[in-house]
């Protein structure tokens, strides 16, 4: 059975010597016409995939030269840890030469040898398999983020280029906080979000302490609700049942079962309105509204975002928010 | 990159004591991503689609912007459009500006929304909505114009100036792979098996996962035999940390013999920690060869594995289509 699967494998491969692969044919993206994506702008994995596809386009248009210069120089191709990138792809992936490679241009024509990741990954051998096989696909390993200086998890989109008659790699990756490998302590926390609050840096937070949810189920009502990298300030993670009594808050203002359905409940203060079958039903919501901010005593706009959790088979809506100032 | 402009001092004096609206860190304008009706695909798509739309009417003001709200693809394609409607605080006085399904519906007041689905009232919400923050999110139940069924619906809604009237422009989303939605009838395996896509391929893999989330262990049986699961060359498997399999719709994987062998999906490619891959990021699209039950031959096949807690366990869940020679 291996041996077939081996043997296919090379006729398969020997196939695409003759014939040059083709992207799969009935899920071609956006053109960037379509949808067009600057590096700044850049937030998710489908705004990364538009970005190579809009990179591709260029350089097709522009040729090597000026593509060259402008993913190197323009802010429009490199914006702080997003940057496009093109590699030869080779079978050698050890011999791997670097074409464009903004955070270092030194390295460009060099080969850097292996590129071994933390996961046990061969990037270019990975490289090479999905641009010669699949014409385009997604790439995930470990990297220096070069905006933090750390290796980090990496979520690649990569497209097979011809870069001056060498088969290569175009791509761009975006490394996300918000994933179950990373998470971090230290980037993602009340501090944090309190420090420079955003709709970004908000959903990272929920989404994290989520996972803590996830994995811990109850347990994890007593960390989400006293640890300092849960609670800062004004900032705080609440959980709320699917009737929408509070199951734990990092605001002492909120414990104990005293404020079921009262009007001091999280998502029931809007006694008109039913948002815990909102976000129920749609897993991630953003809310608005009026709630008294635990550091100030006042009330204030706040912005909250809830995501739905099935923790031990029962879904339970934990969020956070941050509070607006008037007049902000 | 401070929230709002002139149109928005201009709605009430109540709005402007209120506030105005959160300073959007992460918003880009429409230079920085200009996406077309066609396109959009994502929660964040349809933010930065509404505001292409905003300011495009800065631009070419009110006539030729409803003209082309209306008739052009760059701002309406499929269930994708742009509607302009009155902001009030009298929902029920609410009047439709710009509404591209139905326009007999424009300039006239609108009482069917008054209260959705879930027992909200449209109108009195997202006035609150755009009264507290300027702009935002609004989740509600509405009919699909590409199903003709009433749906959950994300939209993104914005405060602006309408030829005089204060309103929001907004744009939404219908996704069906909600926890609300994930209907068997519209994600399912005979479905990804005629038209396969990496988005249908998400959708399909997300609904299953939300079943082993609810049921643990039991959905096992459903996810391995139920045909809204498996049909033809399309199927799912789970497989724990270790690799091994925990159930799949491929007969052929059944039984704990595939136990890290060379025919585990997932540990086909020897060379690569793919497992730890999918752990760490969540959500992976995988690429690799493999057996096509429907066919027997091996070939090239797209996998999208996403990682669930279940009772405490993580698992990995995926499924795929093939690809054609």
């Amino acid at each position: 059975m291996t041996m077939n699967r081996r043997l296919s494998g090379c006729l398969f491969l020997l196939s695409l010597l003759v014939a040059p692969p083709q992207a799969f044919g009935s899920d071609d993206g956006p053109s960037c016409a379509e949808n067009s994506v600057v590096a700044s702008a850049v937030q998710t994995r489908e705004d990364v995939r538009a970005f190579v596809q809009c990179a591709y386009e260029y350089a097709i248009e522009m040729g090597p030269e000026e593509a060259r210069r402008a993913f190197n120089e323009d802010e429009r191709w490199n914006s702080g840890s997003i940057y496009v990138f093109i590699s030869e792809s080779t079978p050698e992936s050890d011999q791997a030469h670097h074409f464009v490679f903004p955070p270092e241009p030194e390295r460009e024509g060099t080969s850097r040898g292996l590129l071994i990741d933390v996961f046990g990954n061969d990037y270019y051998k990975e490289q090479h398999r999905i641009t010669s096989g699949f014409g385009e696909g997604w790439l995930y390993y470990s990297f220096t983020n070069f905006a933090t200086g750390r290796d980090e998890p990496k979520a690649t989109y990569i497209k097979s280029i011809d870069w001056n008659g060498t088969p290569a790699g175009i791509g761009a990756g975006i490394y996300l906080r918000d994933i179950p490998g990373s998470c971090n302590r230290e980037e993602v926390n009340a501090a944090g979000l309190a420090a420079d609050p955003s709709s970004r840096k908000l959903q990272e937070f929920v989404r994290c302490a989520a996972m803590e949810l996830e994995s811990m189920g109850y347990f994890a009502s007593i960390s989400l609700s006293l640890d300092p990298r849960w609670r800062q300030d004004s900032i705080y993670v609440f959980g709320v049942d699917g009737n929408g009594n509070t199951l734990f808050s990092g605001d002492p203002y909120r414990w104990g079962g005293w404020t079921l359905g009262g009007a001091q409940t999280e998502l029931t203060s809007l006694t008109d309105r039913d948002d815990l079958s909102v976000a129920d039903a749609f897993g991630e919501t953003f809310l608005y509204y009026m709630a008294r901010n635990p550091s100030t005593g006042m009330q204030q706009r706040k912005m909250v975002f809830v995501k739905r959790v099935v923790t031990y088979g029962l879904p339970i809506l934990i969020g956070s928010g941050y509070y607006l100032e008037d007049g902000e | 990159m401070a929230g709002f402009r002139w149109p928005y001092l201009l709605i009430t004096p109540i709005l402007a004591v209120a506030g105005q609206g959160f300073a959007p860190a992460q918003t880009s304008a429409c230079a920085d991503h200009s996406i077309s009706a066609g396109a959009v695909r994502t929660y964040e798509d349809v933010e930065a689609f509404v505001k292409c739309a905003y300011e495009f009417v800065q631009e070419v003001g009110f006539e030729e912007a409803r003209r082309a709200f209306h008739e052009d693809e760059r701002w309406r394609k499929g269930p994708n459009y742009i509607f302009v409607s009155e902001d009030t605080p009298v929902s029920e006085e609410t009047r439709s500006l710009v509404f591209p399904p139905d326009p007999s519906r424009e300039g006239r007041t609108i009482t069917r929304l008054l209260d959705d689905a879930f027992g909200n009232n449209y109108y009195r919400d997202r006035h609150r909505i755009l009264s507290l923050v300027g702009e935002g999110w609004i989740h509600y139940a509405f009919t699909n114009p590409a199903t003709g069924m009433e749906e959950p619906k994300a939209s993104y809604v914005k405060s602006i100036d309408w030829d005089g009237t204060p309103a929001a422009i907004g744009s939404g989303i219908y996704r069906r792979d909600l926890p609300g939605t994930c209907r068997r009838e519209e994600v399912n395996a005979t479905v990804l098996g005629i038209d396969p896509s990496n988005e249908r391929l998400q959708e399909f893999v997300r609904c299953a996962a939300m079943e082993v989330e609810a049921m643990g262990y039991f959905a096992s049986i459903s996810l391995s035999a139920d045909p809204r699961w498996r049909h033809d060359s399309i199927y799912l498997f789970g497989v724990d940390g270790n690799g091994n399999t925990l159930f799949s719709g491929d007969p052929y994987r059944w039984g704990g013999w595939t136990l890290g062998g060379p025919d585990t999906e997932l540990t086909s490619l020897a060379d690569r920690d793919d497992l730890s891959v999918a752990q760490a990021f969540g959500e992976t699209f995988l690429y690799y060869m493999s057996r096509n039950p429907a066919t027997g031959m091996e070939q090239r096949k797209v996998v999208f594995v996403k990682r669930v807690v279940t009772y405490g366990l993580p698992i990995l869940i995926g499924s795929g289509y093939y690809l054609d020679e």
